[in-house]
């Protein structure tokens, strides 16, 4: 049991706990949770636990006790007694202690030391006849530490109010003392002088559990019943604010390392309130008080088992110096400390940069050169290096593969998108399924369709070949256009088996696909599988011969999936192929290439439609080889997307390879609006346009129409779009500046009112003529302009001033001139344009 | 708490006179803002290559702590509005003024105070752009106006008690989700939490703003709520923080918007302030009452992983 605690406020790791008998613990650090501590040692924290130090058992459920502030006290405590006396003692084998007792006996209310000047004590005391209700004694005087005590020759310094009750005691700095008095007041006296003097007085009922804020000391509060009060010393009349609480209220604490930070205890009550009243001050007119409010329940561990966030809180403490620290007891003795910490801010910038504060004026950042992002794996911080690098936007699809080395799958979707482009480029013409689509999957080749009931239905026809040349019973193969051209986009081809990537029991497993067990062999011989290949070369396909019922008990074992599937085909484990078939370590694009080869039309379409379901399921890359680029991949590229949060992939390959989807489909669309989002938040205003240019070029539906246009100064209509506005204007803007010398004389009015355009400022020649004719060809710095020379004869002027001329003409001017080249014209052009900067 | 990383952290003195309250960077990552309870908003410019920041202004209006505040995409140009204690909402906007030497000056104007909440205005949240410039804000007195800027003026939508005892955050969902609304529609969304322990997502109907679902769970005040920034996404996830020491994501698994299923991160040690989502979704910071950042992302396993904790 636990009645009430008190951290000790010179020898800070040491706590004050009483009831029955006074206990004194020591703070020591130990390991986390859920190691056992050792014996006699009790957790006060996760790291955090306590030891009893020393024991006082003379003074059995003391009312109150203060312990002794000063430096030179040894571990002193001041205790008031029911009977009115009020001890000195200290922990120690020689207990040492002194008494102080009052003329007539009564209870003592309330004692503290004073901080700023540890030799007072107050002592407040209930009531007695002609007798004082509060004295303070200097433990200064007379002898200190004395064995034995001389109560008799003690007499308090300074003792106020005869004849009345002092419901509680509580120092205001130095020199004052704050009284509950009668139930009544509150006063405030100064102890300067001699004289104690009464400086005012505040009638309240709230006289009980006075305390001081020490940041802010001019701030009090106290309580009755389930009202706190919370006083200006300087303004005593009346409170500066109630707190009602809904029940009875039992102490009161002002956080010691924080200004206006009130703890409060309720009666029955297994959490703390706490009242943040610095902006109290704001809605007095409201009549609401305006106190942040929280509360705090201690949070205990599950292993401790005699406490949860229901059991009833006795008391509390704050510590005296660690920030936020505050220590409670529940009457069945478990002693926890919690810290009450700020609010702190958390925010995440689109820019990969992670700040938070730290509860004071501070804030933190991590960026994305962090280690920590490192583990993060953060996907935005690959795809914008990635952006940066110039993915998706390489002329060569493979060249894209390439920036995405680091991931395996990315890398091999490009570089098959490229291979399936330039072999669906060779053989469109063959074949019709794929005559209009760019990159074809097997489903578009195998001329799979939908039909209502949910199946899929394909009118391919294949051509049975029953092989003699090979001695399987099963060995019907099936050959069509179709069949051969999805082998193909799988990689497989029959000519050159040495040149297929992979391991050489890959090349054996495919060699042997294609009905030659000798190459097989061969090739298993030549690497380091010779065992497999003399194991395979003792095939016998009589079905109950020993090499079949040994390799087909054995083969599941094997570790090697394509050594498996070698085994599986000729032991034929099963007669429609399905353990290599579901051989999941086996690539998509050899279960499919197998598949091609070995089953008929009806059982291939429902092994495509199967696999792909499955892909999409997983949002494997590899399921592209099935679905290709068309509309059917969308829902694999989502699961995809949801996967790996990898918008950038998904949103570059919309543009390069499903150009022609985008306008029907809101999804391609949303991806890449999201990804130009990203763009532009990393400002990647290069690339971003670049995305944008590639995103137009194969759909020109997409071309936004230009918001701007050079006007004539006469008529108003736009001198680049000569009669028709509206369609094909686009294509006439950049017309415009793809000129012949011819075109450019042309265009030197304007085309509406044939009206001259205006002249340019230096050369003084209408615009739309070339450059500076008559004097040499200005020196062109290609590197200034970009590669664009026509760009050096359009036409620029300044926005403030309005005047202009040919590009090329003010880049000369303004390089070695601030001013307008207008004579008269003081406007400093080049200043005003931050963003345009020549480079000098 | 397997293999965490270490912070390697960057601090900066805000040179506020105060506790921080907030502390956000725009869009382009190269402003930010920050507001405490001295009663003012600072604004710095931060340097991108070398991260530095120059202090830029500022802004005196609030008279109570701000709580919050939040930068406006910069389409609409340079604007921030922030919250505070003092019940209002102030827009703030920076403008250019070139002086006749051609020296730019740039000054900021509190452009629009809403003041129509009753009481303190503890969080202010933008909406996608495309919407327009529109913002929420959710009030201790359990209101919540959606303020949106339509033919030159300031529109007001309020939500009279949209939590009971006061609404504590609100989050804008992001302004495509394919896995909840056609695409060619047009719907706005966002969710509250608060002092009733909800987070409570808001749709808007027929110019109003219903509430669509409420998501309970959580056992005490909800202090922070984040819907998942989408970036293509078709996951629909919110994470809400609370005084009960608990994180919750809110999963829409069925795609419907309203059936939401928890999945509690961990019971921390503290009070939780803050979560905040990365910019593509995956990864949730979570700020503890213990002066703690942690970084959870989503594994394999299909469990939510710390991968970093401040503490460590």
């Amino acid at each position: 049991m636990v009645m009430d605690l008190q951290w000790s406020p010179v020898l800070t790791d040491q706590l004050l706990a009483w009831s029955q008998e006074i206990l004194l613990y020591q703070t020591e650090e130990c390991e986390p949770l859920p190691t056992k501590l050792r014996p006699g040692c009790i957790r006060v924290s996760n790291r955090k636990a306590l030891t009893v130090v020393a024991k006082l058992s003379d003074y059995p459920f003391p009312k109150v006790i203060d312990a002794y502030p000063g430096t030179d006290g040894e571990g002193m405590i001041a205790l008031g007694l029911a009977n009115g006396k009020v001890i000195l003692s200290t922990f120690g084998t020689t207990v040492v202690s002194k008494e102080f007792v009052p003329k007539h006996t009564r209870q003592v209310n309330s004692l503290q030391w004073n901080r700023a000047n540890p030799n007072f004590l107050a002592v407040g005391l209930d009531k007695a006849r002609s007798d004082f209700a509060v004295s303070i004694w200097d433990v200064s005087l007379g002898s200190k530490y004395v064995n034995g005590y001389h109560s008799d020759v003690l007499r308090p310094k300074i003792e106020l109010g005869i004849s009345e009750t002092a419901n509680s005691v509580a120092w205001v700095q130095a020199r004052s003392l704050l009284v509950g008095m009668n139930g009544k007041h509150i006063k405030l006296f100064d102890l300067r002088d001699s004289q104690p003097k009464l400086s005012s007085t505040a009638t309240t009922k709230a006289v009980y559990g006075i305390c001081v804020d020490n940041v802010c000391a001019h701030r009090v509060a106290s309580f009755a019943e389930n009202q706190v009060f919370v006083w200006d010393t300087r303004n005593f009349e009346k409170p500066f604010l109630i707190l009602n609480h809904s029940k009875h209220v039992s102490k009161l604490g002002w956080c010691p390392t924080r200004a206006g930070l009130l703890a409060c205890l309720e009666k029955d009550s297994s959490s703390l309130t706490l009242h943040d009243v610095n902006h109290a001050v704001m809605s007095t007119e409201e009549g609401e008080p305006a106190v942040l409010e929280r509360r705090l329940t201690p949070a205990y561990p599950n292993e401790l088992e005699l406490a949860d966030s229901t059991t009833v809180l006795s008391s509390f403490a704050w510590h005296p110096t660690e920030e936020h620290l505050i220590t409670t007891a529940t009457f069945n003795g478990v002693i926890w400390s919690s810290f009450v910490y700020e609010r702190l801010t958390l925010n995440w910038s689109p820019t990969s940069i992670l700040g938070w504060s730290d509860g004071k004026r501070t804030i933190n950042f991590i960026d994305n050169t962090d280690d920590i992002y490192t583990s993060l794996d953060d996907i935005s911080v690959k795809m914008k290096l990635r952006a940066k690098n110039g993915y998706g936007l390489k002329a060569q699809l493979r060249d894209n593969g390439n920036i995405v080395a680091d991931d395996e799958d990315l890398k091999n979707l490009w570089t098959w998108l490229d291979f399936c482009k330039s072999l669906t480029e060779k053989e469109k013409h063959h074949l019709p399924s794929i005559s209009t689509v760019t990159f074809p999957g097997a489903q578009t080749v195998l001329k799979m369709e939908s039909n209502n009931g949910g199946g899929v239905t394909s009118t391919i026809k294949s051509e049975i070949i029953n092989n003699s040349s090979f001695d399987l019973r099963n060995s019907k193969t099936y050959r069509s256009e179709e069949r051969s051209f999805v082998q193909q986009l799988c990689g497989w081809s029959v000519e050159s088996i040495h040149d297929l990537q992979g391991t050489p029991t890959r090349k054996a497993a495919i060699a042997l696909f294609h009905l030659k067990l000798r190459l097989a062999i061969k090739i298993l011989n030549e690497s380091d599988n010779s065992i497999v290949a003399m194991a395979i070369a003792g095939f016998s396909d009589d079905q109950n011969s020993l090499w079949r019922e040994l390799a087909l008990a054995k083969f599941n074992q094997l570790s090697d999936p394509y050594i498996r599937a070698i085994f599986a085909f000729l032991t034929e484990a099963d007669s429609n192929y399905e353990t290599i078939l579901h051989e999941s370590e086996l690539t998509v694009a050899d279960r499919l290439g197998f598949a091609c080869s070995f089953l008929p039309d009806a059982k291939l379409i429902s092994f495509v439609q199967e696999i792909s379901n499955d892909m999409i399921k997983k949002g494997n890359l590899y399921g592209i080889l099935l679905t290709g680029m068309t509309p059917q991949s969308i829902p694999l590229l989502q699961r995809y997307l949801n996967l790996t949060a990898d918008v950038q992939s998904v949103a570059v390959l919309a543009i390069r390879t499903m150009a022609s989807d985008i306008a029907s489909s809101a999804i391609l669309k949303l991806w890449i609006e999201r990804y130009r989002d990203l763009l532009d938040s990393w400002k990647l205003w290069d690339e971003r346009a670049e995305f944008d240019i590639l995103k137009n070029r194969n759909n020109p539906a997409l071309i936004p129409q230009p918001e701007v246009t050079v006007s004539c100064n006469f008529c108003g209509k736009s001198i680049s779009a000569p009669g028709v506005p509206g369609i094909g204007r686009s294509t006439q803007i950049f017309s415009r500046f793809i000129t012949t010398d011819v075109k450019l004389k042309q265009t030197s009015c304007c085309p509406s009112c044939r009206k001259p355009l205006p002249r340019c400022s230096i050369c003084l020649l209408h615009m739309g003529t070339i450059l500076g004719s008559g004097t040499e060809q200005p020196v062109v710095d290609m590197y200034k302009i970009g590669a664009c020379p026509e760009a050096l004869s359009w036409y620029t002027w300044c926005q403030t001033c309005r005047h202009g001329g040919h590009t090329v003409h003010l880049q000369q001017w303004f390089r070695t001139q601030a001013e307008c080249p207008v004579s008269g014209c003081t406007c400093k052009c080049i200043n005003l344009d931050r963003v345009l900067e020549f480079p000098s | 708490m397997s293999s965490s990383a270490a912070f390697a952290v960057v601090t900066f003195d805000s040179g506020h006179q105060d506790m921080i309250h907030d502390a956000q960077m725009d869009f382009l990552g190269t402003k930010l803002a920050t507001c405490s309870c001295d009663k003012t908003v600072r604004v710095y410019d931060v340097n991108i290559i070398d991260g530095s920041h120059t202090f830029l202004a500022q802004l005196k209006g609030h008279e109570g702590p701000v709580w919050q505040v939040g930068w406006a995409h910069p389409r609409y140009g340079t604007m921030l509005a922030s919250c505070s204690f003092d019940r209002k909402v102030i827009f703030w906007k920076q403008t250019e003024e070139v002086k006749s030497d051609g020296r730019e000056i740039l000054k900021w104007n509190a452009t629009f105070v809403y003041e129509g909440h009753d009481s303190s205005v503890n969080s202010v949240c933008w909406a996608p752009p495309e919407w327009g410039l529109m913002l929420a804000c959710g009030s201790s007195d359990g209101g919540i106006t959606i303020l949106s800027f339509e033919n030159e003026r300031w529109e007001i939508r309020k939500i009279a008690a949209a939590h009971m005892l006061g609404c504590n955050a609100v989050s804008w969902a992001p302004a495509q989700m394919p896995s909840l609304d056609r695409l060619d529609k047009q719907v706005k969304r966002f969710a509250s939490g608060g002092c009733d322990n909800m987070v409570k997502i808001w749709r808007e109907e027929n110019d109003h703003f219903v509430e669509e679902a409420m998501l309970e769970g959580h056992r005490d005040w909800v202090r922070d709520v984040a819907w998942s920034p989408s970036a293509g996404l078709t996951k629909v996830k919110i994470a809400s923080c609370s005084q009960d020491r608990s994180v919750i994501i809110w999963n829409n698994k069925e795609g419907d918007g309203i059936s939401f299923t928890p999945e509690i991160l961990q019971r921390f040690d503290d009070v939780i302030w803050h979560v905040s989502w990365n910019f593509v979704g995956d990864v949730l910071a979570v700020s503890g009452g213990d002066n703690q950042v942690s970084l959870w992302k989503k594994h394999e396993s299909d469990k939510w992983e710390c991968i970093s904790d401040s503490s460590k």
